[in-house]
């Protein structure tokens, strides 16, 4: 509606940034940007999972920006309106994901659920109450009023003094150590007591954590995440566990749990047969609805159509890289001056892309996986699996196929390791 | 893209997202320039229609979450900051505070960009990889010259100076020299006054000229008394904390007041010969207990300033220590002058020595440092007169700045030869009672202009009791008493060992396959043609790697272990037939003690550490004992080694038809320390494999090398030991 075409410029730069989040502008349930055909298959099998168990514990693992926090969010929107109770804890947001222990993770999931049973306006027995008035008393060493809205406050209190610094952390930590008050054990008294409105926690930023911690915190020898409370609940996990073949050591301990791993949009169909691959309608369009629900509140006209399509390409089925593309391409036509975005603004973008990828990992690390990709030997997985497939990437890039697309070669690749693994 | 397009696109980029949270990473070039980079930048982004805010340079604490109080807090457009995170702790410490961090990147105020080196931008996507996937784009920077041109184009320069920031930024230091510090029962009050005085005045004077280097040049006790010294600490300590300079940028050496006159007084006064100055400068053992004179000295500066410094009692190599300020290598020299200081009448018995000056050169020239500075107590005319000259003349090859004490005159010159030349300062006594004239030095060092701005300071009993002294440079009154000094430039030739690894390096690559050769040229960054390789660009890729020697995994790589012996045979035919001392005679019953003691010498001074650990071999280091061997032994060495544990020695000294008294034979084991490696076990079997050399060549003499690796850098020892069949032979432990 606006005449200003700088003002729609402006407008789509935001929408595209990779920092904006749709749902944090829509009024309620998840923001404009998640489109079912993209992950509807993996949406379903959640919620059928949620909704046989009430004790579920799945496990949610993708590359980064490849929908994760969408496809939860979603879920989360549906479960509310089948009446259920949902404590969506945004794990990055709450506390610092590099320091993050189960005492952050619990207190989040606590914050969260409090805040929703307020907003449901369910009442929490006397019982739990006493003992999440008690126990936040004594670690705030402050009086806390037995009603909700005092208890979220205390718990967000709290949760933003762990924030503050680590002494601050480690000193909480001991003593609730000292006061052999579990975390955990007060999570699960709050969802015992909520069993009726069959709680689900989503843990969304697990995937976040830090190599050598997400090891500890899911591999190791103490107690899995979220594995001893009574509920069901959804937990990203890094994607470099994924290809453990300890994943089923893992899978075990979640009592055979459900998991999906989300795959970037697919861009093309691989034919085993004959080793070729073949465009893939079905996501190309799910991407071209992914971009036309972002610029649809603005003026869907302004993209021009063969512009959309070359940055799908140029995308390789990556949303958050198809986002961060177009919005290079609205800056292009802005400086070009035109009034449209077009395919050579996109051109343009992508060509610049590659440059800053080519300065930042040419030429230490090419050689290297070159020669492992040559020789297909692998050793040690995890971290060196995720920037491996990354530069993998970068290869299949440099030789022209596309920039930044899972090419055959990773495919192959996992395929392998998953192999290996069984 | 042309820088100025990038610039211009930058600029669009920032005003459409104006008021909405975004991150936008700049990457300049190095981090010395990236104050600079950033005001320049702002500069021109004010020139589009919107405001810039600068919000300067961030800590390594502040992360996305401080961001967004200062976004909020000043109200703009666009805001702009830089990030220098200092060594590979802090920046791995920031990158997770960033990672951490990120969620809050959504509430600031507008968009965000973040100017980074080009190594912090590594880090970064290293260690903060989601921080990464937040950034809408990395911009690289154009270079200072091209972004100054496009600042003054556009009219942006900032006006506090037209053309000032393409200008080097000096580095600072402060030049000390002859505190005579004693607990005096009298003047104590006087001493006090002037010291506390040059303390206050270094506090006062920190915002203006914030110091980067400290250099003290001896005399900083009156007699080398432990008592004497608890004041030197004292004092050097409030100087580091009034300036903040880190102990590692304070550099000592000692002077002859801080040599302890009662311990020593039997020593030798002097050198006579060049030879005995050869002896007493390469081998630790002989200025043993001339080190001792320095014991006081030593207990106390080195608990303060660092343990493993030079503070002047290293010798060569050892003496010269590499400082990175703000990007620029600062090689500095701390020379002993005061060996054979004793009395009062040290004049003409002082003692440099040209091997320790040229050990130092070596190392400077190989650390390709971009200035040198050379520390000593005394004078070049105090010097004995058979080096005095060449002293001189390899300090004006090295050093770009000389500086030094002891007259407790200001004295200043710049020297130009057609060896190159350097500047000397002499500082003034920094105490020597309060009627006589206390002073010092404070410089501004500019290495790629080759500029040293001096500007003296002295003492004034007055309200501001130290003052800008106008006596030192009267003539230079309009540039407020200070005066520039030019540094001649210098061409600093690689020590012996880098040029033939060099030499090796170029040859290996030159023959390798192309293979090879295009992993070289991309490990190097250089562009290789898709088609064949032309010998014109395998030859400038040979000498790329050439230059690139110091890189241990390039070596490891791409020599091989004949070519890597070569070199090393090369290294110490040079080193040690050039004027070393005559060969050691079989006749001598000794020969093989000393002849051992003299390689464990040259391999522990020149090439352990030199040569990456990984890249040794047995077969190489028997090569090169062999070698060094022949050159240091009267008498024909042979390496008769074909495979390891062949049932031949590894090398023979000696003719199959000479006597078994003249014969010896060694045996050679590399020992890497992996766990809890036995090394009984290991040396009980080769000695029992000694004996049976022994007996199949005939030898009388028997030796076994064991060389450590993984065990640090310690130094070589000889231990006599006995056979299984009861044979007298030697066991010498080299730590490589």
């Amino acid at each position: 509606m606006s005449p200003d075409p700088r003002a729609k410029f402006r407008a789509l730069t935001r929408v595209f940034d990779p920092i904006y989040r749709p749902y944090l502008d829509a009024d309620d349930g998840p923001g404009s940007s998640y489109v079912p055909e993209a992950h509807e298959h993996y949406r379903a099998e959640l919620e059928a999972a949620l909704d046989l168990n009430d004790n579920a514990k799945l496990l949610l693992a993708g590359q980064p920006g490849c929908g994760k926090t969408t496809l939860l969010l979603s879920i989360a929107h549906r479960l509310r309106r089948e009446g259920r109770l949902v404590a969506f804890v945004d794990l990055e947001a709450q506390t610092a994901v590099q320091d993050l222990g189960s005492l952050e993770m619990y207190l989040a999931a606590k914050a969260e659920l409090v805040a929703e049973v307020k907003k449901a306006g369910i009442s929490l027995s006397e019982k739990t109450t006493e003992m999440l008035r008690s126990a936040l008393e004594r670690l705030l060493t402050s009086p806390v009023a037995p009603d909700l809205d005092a208890l979220g406050a205390a718990l967000r209190r709290l949760l933003s003094t762990v924030r503050e610094s680590k002494l601050l952390r480690d000193e909480l930590r001991r003593q609730i150590k000292e006061s052999g008050f579990e975390p955990i054990d007060m999570l699960a008294g709050l969802l015992d007591d909520l069993e009726e409105h069959r709680p689900v926690v989503l843990l969304d930023g697990l995937d976040k954590l830090p190599p050598v911690q997400a090891r500890d915190a899911f591999l190791g020898d103490e107690k899995k995440p979220m594995v001893e409370a009574p509920g069901a609940a959804i937990l990203t996990i890094p994607i470099s566990l994924i290809y453990e073949p300890t994943f089923n050591v893992l899978s075990e301990r979640y009592n055979n749990a459900g998991s999906a791993v989300l795959p970037a949009v697919r861009l093309y169909d691989l034919n085993p047969h004959t080793n070729t691959r073949r465009r893939s309608e079905q996501g190309v369009s799910i991407m071209r609805r992914i971009v036309e629900a972002r610029v649809e509140p603005i003026d869907a006209r302004i993209v021009m159509p063969e512009a959309v399509e070359r940055a799908i390409v140029g995308s390789g089925g990556n949303i958050r890289e198809l986002a961060r593309l177009l919005q290079s391409s609205v800056v292009k036509a802005h400086v070009r001056r035109g009034t449209f975005i077009e395919e050579q603004d996109v051109a343009a973008a992508i060509a610049d892309q590659r440059e800053s990828f080519r300065r930042a990992y040419d030429p230490r690390f090419l050689s290297v996986l070159e020669r492992v990709r040559r020789e297909f030997r692998l050793e040690g997985q995890g971290d060196v699996t995720k920037q491996l497939l990354y530069g993998l990437w970068v290869i299949e890039y440099r030789n022209g196929i596309a920039w930044y697309s899972l090419p055959d070669p990773v495919e192959q690749l996992l395929r392998q390791m998953e192999s290996w693994a069984g | 893209m042309t820088p100025e397009a990038r610039i211009e696109e930058l600029s669009a980029r920032l005003s459409l997202a104006q008021g909405s949270p975004s991150l936008l990473v700049v990457v300049a070039e190095s981090e010395a320039t990236l104050d600079e980079a950033r005001t320049l930048l702002v500069g021109i982004l004010q020139r589009a229609p919107m405001r810039v805010e600068n919000l300067g340079a961030c800590g390594v604490d502040m992360g996305p979450a401080r961001w967004v109080e200062l976004t909020h807090e000043r109200a703009a457009d666009a805001y702009v900051l830089s990030a220098a995170p200092w060594g590979p702790f802090s920046g791995g410490a920031f990158a997770g505070l960033l990672n951490a961090e990120r969620e809050f990147l959504r509430r600031l105020a507008g968009p965000v960009l973040l100017v980074v080196s080009r190594d912090t931008e590594r880090i970064l996507r290293q260690k903060a990889p989601d921080f990464f996937t937040w950034a809408a784009r990395t911009y690289e920077l154009p270079a200072p010259a091209e972004l100054v041109a496009i600042a003054r184009k556009l009219g942006a320069l900032p006006d506090r100076a037209p053309g000032v920031p393409s200008e080097e930024p000096p580095i600072r230091f402060l030049h000390l020299s002859d505190l005579h510090l004693r607990p005096q029962r009298v003047k104590r009050y006087d001493q006090d006054r002037v010291l506390r005085g040059l303390v206050d005045f270094l506090a006062q004077e920190r915002p203006r000229f914030p110091l980067d280097l400290i250099f003290v040049t001896g005399d900083l006790a009156h007699s080398g008394k432990p008592e004497e010294f608890e004041l030197v600490i004292e004092l050097f300590q409030r100087i580091l904390d009034v300036t903040g300079v880190p102990p590692s940028h304070f550099f000592v050496v000692p002077g002859n007041h801080d040599v302890d006159r009662e311990v020593g007084r039997w020593l030798r006064r002097t050198l006579d010969k060049d030879e005995d100055a050869i002896t007493f400068f390469e081998d630790e053992h002989a200025r043993r207990f001339h080190a001792q004179k320095l014991e006081a000295y030593r207990t106390a500066l080195a608990p303060l300033l660092g343990e493993d410094r030079a503070l002047g009692l290293g010798v060569g190599a050892n003496a010269v220590e590499v400082v990175t300020v703000r990007g620029a290598r600062i090689a500095v020299a701390s020379f002993n002058s005061a060996f054979f200081a004793q009395g009062d009448d040290d004049h003409g018995k002082l003692w440099l020595g040209e091997p320790n000056v040229d050990r130092a050169g070596d190392r400077i020239a190989d650390e390709g440092a971009r200035a040198a500075i050379a520390l000593m107590h005394h004078p070049f005319e105090e010097l004995h007169e058979l080096e005095r000259d060449i002293i001189e003349h390899r300090f004006e090859r090295l050093f770009d700045l000389v500086l030094r004490g002891h007259m407790h005159q200001p004295k200043s010159r710049g020297i130009a030869s057609q060896r190159g030349g350097f500047v000397e300062l002499a500082a003034p006594s920094a105490y020597q009672g309060s009627p006589w004239p206390n002073g010092c030095l404070l410089g501004e060092l500019r290495p790629r202009s080759g500029k040293v701005r001096i500007t003296p300071y002295t003492y004034a009993s007055g309200a501001d009791p130290w003052v800008l002294d106008t006596k030192v440079f009267p003539d230079d009154a309009k540039d407020g008493y200070t005066h520039t000094f030019s540094v001649p430039e210098k061409k600093r030739t690689p020590s012996t060992l880098r040029r033939h690894l060099a030499q090796a390096t170029e040859e290996a690559v030159e023959a390798a396959p192309e293979a090879v050769q295009r992993q070289v040229a991309k490990v190097l960054g250089i562009e290789a043609p898709s088609s064949r390789m032309s010998k014109e660009v395998a030859k400038k890729v040979a000498r790329a790697a050439a230059a690139k020697v110091d890189d241990p995994a390039l070596l490891a790589n791409v020599v091989d272990e004949r070519r890597m012996s070569t070199a090393l045979s090369k290294t110490a035919a040079d080193e040690l037939e050039a004027g070393g001392p005559t060969r050691i005679p079989r006749s001598d019953p000794q020969f093989l003690e000393k002849a051992l003691g003299r390689v464990a010498e040259f391999i522990h001074r020149k090439v352990s550490g030199k040569v990456a650990k990984d890249a040794a071999r047995e077969e190489m280091l028997v090569q090169l004992i062999a070698a060094a061997l022949s050159h240091i032994v009267d008498g024909p060495v042979s390496v008769e080694r074909s495979f390891p544990d062949s049932p031949r020695p590894d090398i023979l000294i000696g003719n199959t038809n000479e006597a078994p008294a003249v014969r010896s034979v060694i045996g050679v084991r590399l020992l890497r320390k992996l766990g809890d490696w036995k090394l009984g076990d290991a040396l009980d079997n080769r000695l029992k494999q000694l004996d049976h050399y022994m007996e199949s060549s005939d030898a009388a003499h028997g030796a076994l090398v064991v060389i450590h690796t993984g065990e640090g850098d310690a130094v070589p020892r000889i231990e006599h030991a006995k056979t299984p069949a009861g044979r007298e032979v030697l066991v010498l432990h080299l730590f490589w």
